[in-house]
């Protein structure tokens, strides 16, 4: 995701990435198609969504969805919400919300990034208790 | 790894066309903090968690255009980050 500097607001103080989706009109079901692009590493779009691609596999359940962010299956960064996107889960996790700038093509470019991982056991849609790592990206 | 390139967040989340291309992240926290811990029934899980600043270094390449973009190690801000151990489902009690 690119914003260019001369057109995002301050660094410091600016809408982070889900004030961002809010204030673009975005529906719930254009954020499920789109999703894959902008959670990019996520642990497989189904776990926003909701629905297991493969009812037998070893992959993780989503979380329960929020319903203030129109039921998708995660919470933004912050101190008390659910830091993870997937559930029966026993582990290390880490969740951060960073902002900053960079360089690409000559200019100077903002960004702000909701980066997330998880690293223990779980049970998989297969119902087995499997041990992995994932990222929300 | 790879992903798609979709410009801006309206693009994205709307559906429209992207680029291929590829990215690697490099995320550290950097711990600290205040120490919390969160027992929330009604959302079902527990978070034991040290907070404090987080560094990101990150690169993408738009792969149909060629763009690159490298973040600045520099003047980063951490809106929020914790790292810890968590259970939920059921290993939630």
């Amino acid at each position: 995701m690119r914003i260019p500097a001369e057109v995002a607001e301050r660094r410091v103080g600016h809408a982070h990435f889900w004030e961002r989706a809010a204030a673009a009109g975005v529906t719930r079901g254009q954020f499920l198609r789109r999703g894959a692009a902008t959670a990019g590493g996520l642990a497989g779009l189904s776990l926003l969504r909701g629905v297991p691609a493969f009812a037998t596999s070893s992959d993780p359940n989503p979380i329960a969805p929020n319903p203030n962010l129109g039921g998708l299956r995660l919470w933004p960064p912050g101190r008390g919400n659910e830091p993870i996107t997937i559930t029966d889960f026993n582990g290390s996790s880490g969740v951060t919300e960073i902002a900053g700038t960079g360089t690409g093509g000559g200019q100077t470019w903002n960004f702000d990034v909701d980066m997330r991982f998880m690293k223990g056991v779980y049970r998989g849609m297969d119902g087995r208790i499997h041990q992995g790592a994932f990222a929300f990206v | 790894m790879s992903l798609v390139d979709a410009h801006d967040i309206g693009n994205a989340l709307g559906g429209g066309p992207t680029d291929p291309a590829t990215a690697s992240f490099d995320v550290r926290w950097l711990g600290g903090g205040d120490r919390e811990s969160v027992h929330d029934s009604d959302v079902g899980f527990v978070f034991k968690s040290v907070e404090g600043d987080a560094h990101i270094d990150w690169t993408a390449t738009n792969l149909a255009t060629g763009f690159s973009f490298t973040s600045s190690p520099s003047e980063q801000t951490t809106a929020f980050a914790a790292v810890g151990k968590e259970q939920n489902g059921i290993f939630f009690h």
